[in-house]
């Protein structure tokens, strides 16, 4: 299994980053987290990263699609115009079970997968297995 | 006898006494008087002339009685010889009293008077002249055959001539002696009154004329009507009136023409017959009847011949070549009855024509021209000169000298010519006087003109001519003149009289037509023509009046239009006839019920004209009677329809039905228009337009609008029209205006009402659909909160599929999280349960979420399913647990049964059956599972049976398909499954419904849309 080195959460639900965090950690997923409330708050801080393209760049990122101010669905639209070198995993983690949001998610190549929330362990180790 | 004897005045010669008797007694003249033959006396030419006779032979004897006045022979014979006073007859009528001395002589066994006279004074010119005169007006009045009469009002004495006596039907000598009071006993009680006021007025000087219409009895007892006109021609010292004199003459004939001309022509006033080929009477007018004397017989359908055994073989002829239809007639000609009396009559016989253009018979006519018999002039007694009469007549009167020079023109005669007389030559007479061919199209030739033909050939009877006066109107004349004589019998001159006979000839004319018609006209008239008397009893009938109520002619002779009138009817046609005998209308028509013979009702029309006689007495009744029994079934068939239409209108009272003339104007406003509309009936028929209760502003938009549409500009009730014009009926939503000024929507339907193709009137049928209107509200109202509901629920199952997920999610996540770090807390009991909730939790919000899911997302798209093989598949996909519960599947669905669906629902369906059936087998028997399918109209029944434990439906029908409702105590029941399944069925449009039993097993029919795609 390769370990993550920054993972990047974009989630407004306190409990679930809480949750994810102590799973990620539980599964030593990665080494270090980078959470943020909502969907402009990532792109905020995400862009100067990615544009530098400086070591801090997250090799995985949980985006939720249900969130404050900018959701799931805006941030990629903006996220996916950042132009980088570097690989980054995203994976919706979300509640929805909408077929459509299903559908939806499959049109950006840069989305790896769709997770539907709980995340468990178990599910976890064989995202990381996936990749 | 000898010559002596023979000739009388031979006794002067051979008889001494005599010669001297006649010298010395008879120097004014003598007369012999024979006794051996005492008619004839001889008159010497002195006495002779004394007596103003002109010169005969010699040896002329003369008849007696042509001299003698009042003496007759036999009391001359026997006067012995002496002094007599003798009366003698003057030439011009008057008597003259001579002294008379009287020989006798005998001779022979003979005895000879000889009247000798003397000292005879002459008679003065004057009076010679008077009496010419008077001859000549006398002759004048003989010659127009006027009844006379003088009456000397103080002394009453009367005197008649012998016309005035004829008119009655009497000779004069019948009515010896004649006072006042023969007049009286003739007249008529009722307008002896009315002659009475007439004589006094004019003797009051009031008019000019005593003029008098009145009735008199004739001989024969019937009355008649004379037209009496007379003048006072002398008055007392006193100023008394003493002498009148006028004249009568027969007007009946003419006071029945005017009544008869209202009749039929078989009561025409001419003789008319008609007969068969064989000359059997079939009809014959009442004046044929009267002129050939058969009346009071039944004469139709006998033989003329038969009638008249003694006709000549020239008529015969006639008849015969007629028959074969040659038309033979004659102006004139002369009937001598068996009795030798002579009647001048023109006559008339052709053919008549049966409506196959086949002679069927003839037709004559005869009518009576014999103006009156010769005159006697004999009888003329003590004839008055009576210019009065000759100028108050209303004869033309005309007479001449013997060169034609015109002596006479009387005042009928100035006012017909419009012209005084005038001493002017022969041929220039046609013009000056207007003298015409009857035609009026030829003036006549000096030859033709009646005068002086009656001048030129002694006698003139019945010439017709036209006066055509430079001013005033034409005049038909029918002249009769004669010669006038002077004393010595030599012609004097010529008199004509000119009757006018515009009137009567127009009414001949009339007449004559209608004779020709006669059978086209009366017998075989498409209308029924009656005559009735006045009460009510059928005189006269034609064929038409016969086939409509069924009774021969004769039968209904014995009846009276009462008799065979409908009781109903019969009230009203006799007040109508009351008012039309009362005067108060001229005529009348109605339509009423006649019963035909055989019982049933017959529908006439009927109008009735009254003819009166001369006292204003109704005659008779003229009626003309038409079958309209037709026309009253079909108006009683429309009467019903429209009245059940009108009820049914009328009913309506909830649909305003009004009906426009094609002016606008409203005809018609039912029950249901009061009712919407607030106006009454009788504001709105014929006053206004619909107008009236449409809005001006909704009116001028859908004016827009048509105008767009059709590119015709209407305004007002035209659009309305124009609207019915365009198409067969034009159905929209209007408002209508109440008469409070509210309106309210209706569905309004225009149409034309059409007459064939004419239009006739328009008909708006209309509804209020304000509670429609309101109903429609309501619902999108209801729709809006329905879709407002629905939206919410959206939201609500978005909560749930998303929001409650998460807030589960975090609770197993976090209790996930917690085992893994507390392991030690594994055996905590509330952990434990604190687990089993958050996997409820889960769990229920999972199902929460497919149903959520399959109502919201209906777009899933349906496709075509192989039944057959979704059952397999769904069998295959648990074959395992089928194996372990050892049940028995048969997949019977045919092969190539298909339905439209949405596959994965099916597939969960199917397979929610299947474990079901699992689930719940019965431990007691071999399971069995079967699927099957029945085909119908429109859908494909899946019937999906199991031998399991069955379900109690009586306890559970209602809750079968609700959320977590398990019937079985099953570990693995859920109750979910027919809940999801049922959603699933119902979003694919299909049903599910249920059988069982328990423990015999479970029925559940599904059905599917049929995949009509094919």
């Amino acid at each position: 299994m390769k370990k993550v080195d920054i993972a990047c959460i974009i989630d407004d639900d306190p409990i679930f980053v809480f949750g994810t965090k102590k799973i990620l950690e539980l599964a030593n997923f990665c080494n270090s987290f980078m959470v943020f409330q909502n969907g402009e708050e990532a792109l905020n801080n995400l862009k100067p990263i990615v544009e530098s393209g400086g070591p801090s760049i997250p090799d995985i990122i949980l985006l939720d699609l249900n969130m404050p101010i900018m959701d799931g669905w805006q941030f990629l639209e903006e996220f996916t115009k950042i132009p980088s070198e570097q690989q980054i995993l995203i994976y919706i983690v979300t509640s929805s079970i909408n077929p459509e949001d299903i559908e939806k998610a499959k049109t950006y190549d840069k989305v790896s997968n769709y997770l539907v929330k709980p995340i468990t362990v178990q599910r976890l180790k064989e995202i990381l297995s996936e990749g | 006898m000898n010559d002596v004897v023979d000739k009388l005045f031979s006794i002067i010669r051979e008889d001494q006494a005599a010669f001297e008797f006649t010298q010395v007694k008879a120097r004014d003249g003598f007369f012999i008087l024979d006794s051996l033959n005492p008619e004839k006396i001889w008159l010497n030419p002195r006495l002779r002339s004394l007596l103003g006779c002109p010169k005969v032979d010699f040896d002329t004897t003369e008849a007696a009685s042509d001299f003698l006045e009042e003496e007759n022979i036999e009391f001359l014979q026997n006067l012995e010889k002496g002094k007599y006073q003798i009366h003698l007859k003057h030439k011009q009528g008057f008597k003259l009293h001579l002294d008379s001395e009287v020989l006798k002589i005998r001779k022979n066994d003979r005895c000879f008077n000889i009247f000798g006279f003397s000292q005879v004074d002459a008679l003065p010119d004057v009076k010679i002249n008077l009496l010419r005169k008077i001859n000549r007006y006398k002759k004048i009045i003989e010659g127009t055959e006027l009844g006379t009469w003088q009456w000397n009002i103080q002394t009453g004495e009367t005197i008649f001539n012998e016309s005035w006596a004829h008119v009655i039907g009497y000779t004069l000598a019948e009515l010896q002696p004649t006072s006042e009071a023969t007049w009286s006993s003739i007249a008529h009680p009722v307008d002896q009154k009315k002659c009475e006021k007439a004589l006094k007025e004019h003797f009051a000087g009031k008019t000019e004329y005593y003029l008098t219409e009145a009735r008199v009895k004739h001989k024969n007892g019937q009355w008649i009507w004379v037209r009496d006109k007379g003048k006072v021609v002398s008055w007392t010292d006193e100023g008394q009136p003493e002498w009148m004199t006028g004249f009568h003459t027969d007007i009946t004939e003419e006071k029945n023409r005017l009544e008869i001309k209202r009749l039929f022509i078989d009561q025409a006033p001419s003789a008319i017959a008609m007969f068969d080929k064989d000359l059997r009477y079939v009809a014959a007018s009442q004046k044929w009847q009267d002129d050939y004397q058969i009346k009071n017989r039944n004469i139709i359908g006998e033989c003329h011949y038969d009638i008249f055994p003694n006709i000549s073989e020239e008529w015969k002829d006639v008849h015969q070549k007629c028959l074969k239809g040659e038309i033979h007639s004659k102006a004139e000609d002369l009937y001598v009855w068996e009795d030798g009396t002579e009647q001048w009559i023109s006559w008339e016989v052709r053919p008549w024509y049966t409506t196959d253009k086949e002679i069927g018979g003839i037709i004559m006519h005869t009518a009576d021209i014999t103006r009156t018999k010769i005159a006697e002039k004999q009888n003329f007694e003590k004839q008055q000169l009576m210019e009065t009469v000759l100028e108050s007549i209303d004869v033309g009167i005309v007479a001449c000298d013997k060169n034609g020079r015109l002596t006479l023109f009387n005042q009928a005669t100035r006012e017909w010519h419009g012209l005084p007389a005038k001493p002017i030559a022969q041929e220039e007479l046609p013009e000056y006087y207007g003298l015409f061919t009857t035609d009026g199209t030829r003036a006549l030739t000096p030859q033709e003109i009646p005068l002086l033909k009656a001048l030129n050939s002694g006698r003139l009877e019945n010439q017709e001519i036209m006066i055509k006066p430079k001013t005033g109107k034409n005049i038909l004349v029918s002249v009769n003149g004669s010669q006038l004589f002077d004393e010595n019998g030599n012609i004097s001159g010529a008199v004509v009289a000119m009757h006018d006979i515009t009137s009567r000839k127009q009414a001949e004319s009339n007449l004559r037509i209608s004779e020709e018609r006669f059978r086209g006209s009366f017998e075989h008239a498409a209308i029924g023509m009656a005559v009735l008397n006045g009460e009510g009893k059928w005189l006269q009938v034609n064929n038409r009046v016969c086939e409509i109520v069924g009774y021969s002619p004769a039968e209904l002779k014995e009846l009276t239009f009462q008799d065979i009138t409908h009781p109903a009817d019969l009230n009203l046609d006799l007040k109508l006839l009351e008012e039309l005998i009362e005067g108060q209308r001229d005529y009348y028509h109605m339509d009423k019920r006649y019963f035909h013979k055989n019982g049933h009702i017959v529908y006439i029309n009927l109008a009735v004209s009254l003819v009166r006689d001369d006292a204003g007495k109704p005659l008779y009744f003229v009626s003309q009677i038409i079958d309209i029994t037709k026309q009253k079934i079909a108006e009683a068939k429309l009467k019903k329809a429209l009245a059940e239409m009108e009820g049914l209108l009328e009913a309506s009272t909830q649909v305003s039905i009004i009906s426009i003339r094609p002016d606008g104007i409203i005809t018609a406003f039912n029950k249901g228009a009061e009712n919407l509309l607030g106006y009454s009936k009788e504001e709105i028929i014929g006053k206004k337009t619909p107008e009236v209760i449409h809005s001006k502003k909704e009116m001028k938009a859908r004016s827009l609008e048509f105008e767009k549409e059709y590119g015709e500009k209407h305004e007002g009730v035209e659009l309305f029209k124009a609207m019915a014009r365009k198409r067969s009926y034009d159905t929209r939503e209007w408002l209508y205006k109440r008469k409070n000024g509210t309106v309210f929507p209706v569905q309004l339907t225009i149409t034309a009402i059409k007459s064939g193709k004419e239009i006739i009137g328009y008909l708006g049928v209309a509804t209020n659909i304000t509670d429609l209107k309101t109903a429609q509200r309501e619902l999108s109202n209801f729709l809006e909160l329905t879709k407002d509901q629905n939206d919410r629920l959206k939201n609500f199952a978005h909560i749930v599929s998303h929001n409650l997920r998460s807030h589960s999610g975090n609770f197993g996540m976090l209790l996930d999280l917690f085992r893994e770090e507390n392991p030690q807390t594994k055996e905590n009991q509330i952990l434990q349960m604190l687990q089993r909730a958050s996997d409820n939790l889960k769990e229920t919000i999972e199902h929460l979420n497919e149903v959520t899911v399959i109502n919201t997302a209906v777009s899933e798209t349906s496709v075509c399913l192989n039944l057959h093989n979704e059952v397999e598949k769904a069998v295959g996909s648990v074959n395992a647990l089928i194996a372990e519960a050892s049940l028995t599947v048969k997949n019977e669905v045919p092969e190539n049964c298909t339905i439209f669906g949405i596959k994965a629902y099916m597939e969960s369906i199917l397979l929610n059956f299947t474990t079901n059936a699992i689930k719940y087998r019965s431990q007691d028997r071999d399971s069995l599972l079967r699927f099957s399918v029945i085909n119908k109209r429109k859908t494909v029944q899946l019937i999906i049976e199991d031998n399991g434990l069955g379900i109690d439906l009586n306890r559970h029908r209602q809750k079968l398909f609700g959320m977590y409702k398990t019937f079985h105590n099953h570990k693995d029941s859920r109750g979910i499954g027919l809940f999801i399944t049922k959603n699933q069925i119902e979003a694919m449009g299909g049903k599910i419904m249920v059988e069982s039993k328990v423990n015999e097993g479970t029925r559940f029919s599904i059905n599917f849309k049929k995949n009509e795609k094919g």
